[in-house]
């Protein structure tokens, strides 16, 4: 990545540190700002009602899951416990000024979120996620839930979220999907002119950003990262990062991967990250199309069922696509339905004979803590490495 | 001539080895600065070899305080290089358990030597070396290398319901009080610590396949090589000098990096 690449994402970080002081001023003028957790709230939605969204998918620090400890079980996962800590601890200028959250609800500890969320009286709004996803009913739960939240939507900002609204709303998501997906398919290349440090970032960047000014500065990166110049030797080993999720403020796992000689080129993360590769249809029923893209057809998440053997085939479709040297599987602490799914994965990598890594984190990142996590990762890489050679 | 430094959280290891032959090797315990307790143990390992750092042409530095030691041309994590050094010393090697002064590994190696899998413990030092010091100096009151002899005589197959140091330490008092023989207690440390290692090694999903070596400081430990073995059904073998084979993976692979 050269310096004019650098300079790039460096002015959308800048561009997404000041969401909370334009949020402000949008509200200060009468439009509405609406929270969301979690990756099956459809942003199309949002903006098609004229609301600002704002995405809650922080992580990455100790003390806003320890806050949570005297309503949330400790055993609960920390990344949950995060959104309600950092209110809590008035860590985020945001989430009291929303004027409603949109809480997806697919698992018990998102459940107990939005418990949480009620009890300190936010405007919350539960999207309730069906697990059995192959099942028509389940469908047909979602679709009942987007039009009931579609209304929601109308009733709090006073627009008629019209097809035509959707359309155009859906129209720049998915430009913006594409250009994502296009630097995404970059790092195919050997060594990849970004890697998942950067590229997470970047992803995360794109929640925070106006879509006006994220394009055009998305296209030039693009432009940039096409010339090939990479930071990355020749000969550097090729990981997939998997699990649950990577949220925004957590880089200390990425970084620490490609600080000990390796680059991360791929992900299947279920949480925090656009999906890049969806393309929502914009024509004929644009409702039943979101539906569609973002439950029937989605890539499933661990949560899922049955999921797991349709996961460990698209894992394997990466580590071919993207030429995988290996796979760092990456969870926090009391997830239990990723524990369960690690030890799946582990047993097919060793089938198809390709290195596996957990990592599990409760966001404690001490210098005692960070030690034996970076010599795991350092030992993997340089593992994976004479593997290679 | 090349240089392997291990710089581990409680002792540090010096190899120098030349023409694939290991001239001379050192250790002494890890002071606060790790960069100065690098430097002198591998002067220990220089000055028994009778050679001057000038006749080293590449040093691997690795452990703990791998990054401290500037006077190291690479720094490789320790994992790598205790399968490279035990490799070097056992050809067959399939599985390592290494148990140090604060923590422990278990790492399983494919039929030419590569790490296939690996599991350490995190913060928590546990079932390492540090435990076992802390509960038989202070508090069976015997000098630590009297604890696994003393583990061999006990008849009865005791086990401490913990390898935490402060659960155990009260435990193995609670047990002294109703007179439980000090062997007996000897061996429920020894088993206390191979149940800790070999299910962290399974929780990893290592297979254990053999020959398994035993490495690290514990390793001296006689009982709890046999408690290792009891648990495993399995044969243990341990290196002559079970605490240098990490500092002699990394002095290969400082040979092999210098060409």
């Amino acid at each position: 990545m050269g310096v004019k690449a650098l300079d790039t994402l460096e002015e959308l970080a800048q561009i997404a540190r000041t969401r909370p002081e334009r949020l402000k001023e949008e509200k200060g003028k009468g439009v509405k700002v609406v929270g969301y957790i979690g990756r099956f709230v459809p942003e199309e939605l949002l903006y098609a009602s004229g609301a600002l969204p704002y995405l809650m998918c922080r992580g990455g620090e100790p003390e806003p899951p320890d806050a949570v400890i005297p309503y949330m079980l400790r055993f609960m996962s920390p990344y949950d416990r995060a959104q309600i800590g950092y209110y809590l601890l008035g860590m985020d200028p945001v989430v009291p000024m929303l004027d409603l959250i949109v809480a997806q609800c697919s698992d018990c500890h998102e459940s107990r979120l939005a418990d949480m969320l009620e009890y300190f009286k936010l405007p919350t709004a539960r999207l309730g996620v069906p697990p059995d996803w192959q099942k028509s009913l389940s469908r047909e739960y979602y679709q009942k839930r987007l039009a009931w939240l579609k209304e929601k939507l109308e009733a709090l900002t006073g627009n008629k979220i019209t097809d035509e609204r959707l359309k155009k709303s859906t129209e720049s998501i998915n430009k913006l999907r594409d250009i994502l997906s296009r630097i995404y398919l970059l790092r195919k290349q050997q060594p990849p002119p970004i890697g998942g440090y950067d590229f997470i970032r970047l992803n995360h960047y794109s929640f925070y950003c106006r879509l006006e000014e994220l394009l055009p500065r998305l296209d030039e990166l693009y432009a940039e990262l096409k010339k090939g110049q990479s930071p990355f030797p020749q000969d550097v080993p090729r990981l997939l990062l998997a699990g649950h999720v990577v949220g925004v403020g957590d880089y200390v796992v990425p970084k620490l991967i490609e600080d000990s000689g390796g680059v991360v080129v791929a992900e299947l993360l279920d949480e925090g990250m656009r999906q890049h590769s969806w393309k929502v249809k914009t024509d004929g029923d644009l409702m039943a199309n979101l539906g569609e893209t973002y439950y029937s057809e989605r890539t499933p998440p661990s949560i899922f069922q049955p999921a797991w053997e349709k996961r460990a085939d698209i894992i394997r479709k990466l580590i071919r696509d993207f030429n995988i040297d290996g796979v760092i599987w990456y969870q926090l602490s009391f997830e239990e339905i990723y524990d369960l799914e690690s030890s799946l994965m582990a047993k097919v990598m060793d089938e198809i004979k390709i290195p596996f890594l957990k990592l599990e984190s409760s966001y404690e990142y001490s210098r005692e803590a960070v030690g034996p996590l970076t010599t795991r990762v350092e030992s993997f890489v340089e593992s994976v490495r004479q593997r290679r050679s | 001539m090349f240089a392997g430094v291990d710089i581990g959280s409680v002792s540090s290891k010096a190899v120098i080895i030349d023409r694939g032959e290991v001239l001379a090797f050192s250790l002494l315990p890890t002071s606060y600065d790790r960069q100065e307790s690098g430097a002198e143990v591998l002067k220990l390992a220089l000055d028994k070899a009778q050679k001057s750092k000038g006749d080293i042409k590449y040093i691997v530095s690795t452990g703990y305080g791998r990054r401290a030691f500037a006077s190291a041309d690479k720094v490789l994590p320790e994992i790598v290089c205790h399968a490279r050094g035990t490799k070097f010393l056992f050809p067959e090697v399939r599985t390592i358990i290494d148990i140090g002064g604060q923590d422990s590994k278990v790492i399983e190696l494919d039929e030419a030597g590569g790490v296939v899998r690996f599991e350490m413990n995190d913060k928590c030092a546990a079932g390492s070396g540090r435990f076992l010091e802390v509960l038989t100096e202070r508090i069976l009151n015997l000098p630590l290398d009297e604890l696994g002899p003393l583990a061999l005589r006990s008849s009865k197959r005791l086990t401490l319901s913990s390898v935490c140091t402060v659960f155990a330490e009260s435990e193995i008092i609670s047990l002294l009080s109703e007179h439980t023989a000090k062997e007996d207690i000897a061996y429920g440390i020894s088993r206390a610590i191979a149940r800790r290692v070999i299910g962290m090694g399974a929780g990893g999903q290592v297979s254990y396949n053999e020959p398994i070596v035993f490495s690290g400081g514990v390793a001296r430990n006689i009982g709890v090589v046999k408690a290792i073995e009891e648990e495993l059904g399995k044969e243990v073998v341990t290196p002559q000098e079970p605490q240098i084979t990490a500092a002699l993976g990394a002095a290969i692979f400082a040979g092999e990096h210098s060409q």
